[in-house]
Parts: structure tokens; sequence; C-alpha cells
């Protein structure tokens, strides 16, 4: 009998975990598929398909940046730790902080509650942001005394993207040494939080 | 029906149930000191999501601890805190599926609340904290087998049936991330470790990017990292070629370790390669001692 439950219990999960990795484009039945994660979330024993550096690696480098106005105009600039420059172990231990700033940008919910966080957060520096320090490291422009609370604060997503040759690269056109390879940075509009009168 | 059950109930090796549990135990304690000191600040409403904002992210199927007091600091804490005294327990062997049900709770928790910080990674985590619940981890090089006198009770090999589902696991991760590079045209023209090395926000350990400014480099490696992933769901349920697959896999991962900063995921998915390994009985080791003497 417990050799039968077991005998159960595995062939469903293997199944399941089966159909659930299976990359959705491959997958004969998406929409059942999508069904599955979601009941897999449910019990908290979804996978999801393993995207790592999949179809292609995806070049994430960029700053999140916030522009922020204080009570009296004053304005500063905050961004975000320039990860292409921190040392591995900084990059060890704030790596949640790396896997947060690299997503903020494709979620318009999180990057809302984001600035939300630095119009309250702001005024207090250190005391209320001991993860997102208001200190050389992040600093894009020397420090302004601002006079709380905040006005305003825009936040935005400066994405460094490669400039290559056209056509496929390293086919059509050689692929540049790292000495050589020519970065541009698009900005894009995250979000705007006004404080509430 | 009788090759299955022999595949649940009559293979596995008991030997490295040890270096499972202390592995994974040694992993949840690093992880949650690494988010003691942004407790708040990831998992309150203090902090940078909103426990109403989590909800809409997470939608109507997903659960968290958390979703039931809003957005308390104190909870937060508590979580971590309990997560690393879980952790602790588990290493010493303290009624170990009664740690790793804990855990499984808390990761569950916490990447529910918070899904902008979690990855793959996190996913693995979760998934062997459940798997791992299934085995007899307390039987030997535990405290709690010390105390009952049985430091290293026997285990049966019906025991093992847990194993295969980490096995599983790992080969479908393994398998799905294969099918997922072949549509990639960098995977195809051998330019995607080139590509990796440029992700400057993750790159950066000993073997520096210049490397692959080389292209025969840079195709070795995108090639090699095709074949190791097809070869591996094969390769680790062929006995013959068990260690071999074990081998290609540790050295991907290590590579991978020694290039980027991607936390622990190296290290949790060395840890799935490692349930593959088969056992040393005393005979096989007897037989090499003596081939070892005859030498």
């Amino acid at each position: 009998m417990k050799r039968a439950a077991i005998r159960w219990f595995v062939a469903i999960v293997g199944v399941c975990i089966a159909m659930d990795t299976i990359p959705r484009e491959r997958f004969p039945a998406p929409g059942f598929q999508d069904w599955l994660h979601r009941q897999l979330d449910r019990l908290g024993l979804s996978q999801g398909s393993w995207p790592l550096f999949a179809p292609n690696p995806v070049l994430n480098n960029g700053l999140v940046v916030a522009e922020v106005t204080d009570r009296k105009g004053n304005s500063a600039t905050w961004s975000s730790i320039d990860w292409a420059q921190a040392d591995p172990w900084v990059k060890f231990i704030r790596f949640r902080h790396m896997n947060y700033l690299q997503r903020l940008p494709r979620n318009s919910i999180a990057a809302g509650d984001f600035a939300d966080y630095l119009l309250r957060a702001i005024p207090e520096r250190q005391k209320a942001t001991p993860s997102v320090r208001w200190s050389a490291e992040n600093e894009m422009l020397p420090p302004v005394e601002l006079d709380a609370p905040m006005r305003e604060v825009r936040l935005y997503h400066y994405r460094d993207s490669m400039v290559l040759g056209e056509g496929v690269a390293g086919v059509d056109a050689p692929l540049p040494p790292q000495s050589q390879t020519v970065w541009s940075t698009q900005i894009g509009f995250l979000a705007r939080r006004p404080r509430d009168p | 029906m009788k090759a299955f059950d022999r595949f649940l109930f009559e293979s596995g090796n008991a030997q490295i149930l040890p270096v499972l549990r202390i592995g994974f135990a040694i992993l949840i304690l690093v992880q949650s000191i690494v988010l003691l000191p942004d407790v708040a600040y990831w998992f309150s409403d203090q902090g940078v999501l909103s426990t109403q904002s989590a909800r809409r992210l997470a939608g109507s199927q997903k659960w968290s601890m958390f979703f039931l007091v809003e957005g308390e600091a104190w909870l937060a804490y508590f979580g971590v805190i309990s997560l690393f005294v879980h952790g602790f327990l588990l290493g010493l062997g303290v009624y170990s599926r009664v740690q790793l049900a804990a855990i499984f709770l808390w990761l569950v928790s916490f990447q529910h609340r918070m899904p902008l910080i979690h990855d793959g990674e996190d996913t693995v985590f979760r998934l062997f904290a459940f798997f791992l619940m299934f085995l007899p981890l307390d039987a030997s090089y535990s405290l709690t087998g010390f105390l009952r006198g049985k430091s290293n009770e026997q285990v049966a090999a019906g025991q093992l049936w847990g194993l295969r589902l980490i096995q599983i696991e790992m080969t479908a991760i393994y398998a799905s991330t294969f099918l997922s590079k072949l549509a990639g045209e960098t995977w195809q023209n051998g330019t995607a470790l080139w590509f990796v090395s440029r992700m400057n926000d993750n790159y950066g350990r000993l073997i520096p990017s210049e490397w692959f400014d080389s292209h025969w480099i840079s195709q070795i490696g995108s090639y090699g990292t095709l074949v190791i992933e097809a070869f591996l769901p094969i390769g680790l349920w062929i006995p013959r070629l068990r260690w071999i697959a074990i081998m290609l896999g540790l050295a991907l991962h290590l590579g991978i370790e020694l290039s980027m900063n991607l936390f622990l995921f190296e290290w949790v998915m060395i840890l799935g390669l490692l349930s593959f390994v088969p056992s040393l009985t005393p005979r096989t080791v007897a037989t090499r001692r003596q081939t070892v003497g005859r030498d």
C-alpha cells in the first residue's frame, strides 16, 4: 500500500516537473502548461522553463536613476550601484539588489513602489535606506542639501546597449574585443511620484 | 512495474545523504545571513514593495506567510531568523524533516512576497527543500542519531526514493536549458559566451572577459556548454557514463562560478549533481585499494 502510494507520488511529481520545465515554445499544449504551472504555484512546487542565457544571453547592464526634487525646488540625482565597477564581494552580498534593479525596469508596479520608497526614505537617508546607501558609490552628482519633505521623485532606467555592425553579430560582422566595445545608453522613463498634498 | 520498483526502491546511495543535508544547510545559512540586514527593505511595507503590490504581482494562486500579516517588519525578521535556525538544526541533523518543512514554508513565503529579487536558483532551493523531506537524512552524522546511540544507522535502499525526485529535477533543468538554447542564434553560431562575457553587471571574477575576445575560445565555450547540457540528461542516468557526466557537470558549474557572480546558483546545482554519485560500497573500495596496492 505504502509502496503503491510512493509509486504514484513519484510518477505524478516527475511528470509534472517535466511538463512544467519544457520550454513553452516546444510544448504541444502551451495553454495546459500555463494551467499546470498555476496549479504547481499554489503548492509552491512550480519550476518553469530554465532560460539562463537562453535562447540568447540578454545584456542587462544598466543603472536605475532617480531625480529628486525637494520642497524648495532643489534637485539631486540618486543612482543605483554601477555593478560593472563593483568588486565580486559587493556583487555577492548585494546579489539580491542586483537582481532587483535588473528586473525593476520591466515591472511597472514595482517601479512605482520604489519611487514611493525613495520619496519616503530620502530625507532620512542612511537610517531609512540601509541597503541603498546614499554614498559615493551610488551618487551621480555631488550631494545637495535637500530640505524634507521631497516634492517629487522621477525614476529612470539607463540601459547600456552594445553598438555592433549590421548583420548577424559574429557572422556578417566581427565581434569587437572588450577594449573596443562601444556602448550606447538609452534612457527609459519608469515612474513619477509626487508627494501627496 | 518491476523495473519502476527497482528504480525507486532498490538503488540509491545512502552515503551521499549527510553530504546533501549538510551542504544544503550551509547554503541556507549563507542565504539567511545575507538577507538579514535587508529584511525590512525587501519584505515589509517599510521597504520597496508594499504587501498590496506584492499580492497583485503574486496573483490569486500564490500564497505567502507575509500575506497573512499586513506588511509588518517583525514578521520578516522572524522569518529570516527562523530560516537561519532551521538551517542550523538541519546541519546538525535534528529532526531534519521538520526543519526542511519549515525551510520550504519560509522559502515559498519569501519568494512569493518579493519575486523581483529571486531567480532560478531560488526555485531549485525551494524544490530541493521539498524533495529532501522524503529522505532519511538523520540516519548518519546527525545529532539525533548520536543522542539515540545510533550515529550511523543502516538505511534501506527502499527509503532512498526521494533522491529520484532530485535527480528528475536536475535532468529536467539541463534538458530545458539545452532545448531553449538550441533556438538561440548566438548558441548556433558560437558567439553566446562572447555576449555572456559582456554582461558586465554579472560577469567579472577570475576568468577575464578578454579571453572571449578570441573567436575560437568563444566557440569552444559556447558549443562545449551545449554539448555538456545535451549530454547530462542522458549521461547522468547511464551507470557507465555517470562519473563522466558528474565531472562534466562539475566543470560546467565551476567554470560559471569562476567567471560570473550568480550568488549560490552553482553550489546548489553542484549539490543536485552529487545526488547522482553512485554508492562506493565496501567491496568497490576494497577492490580499488587492491588495485592501488598492486600499482
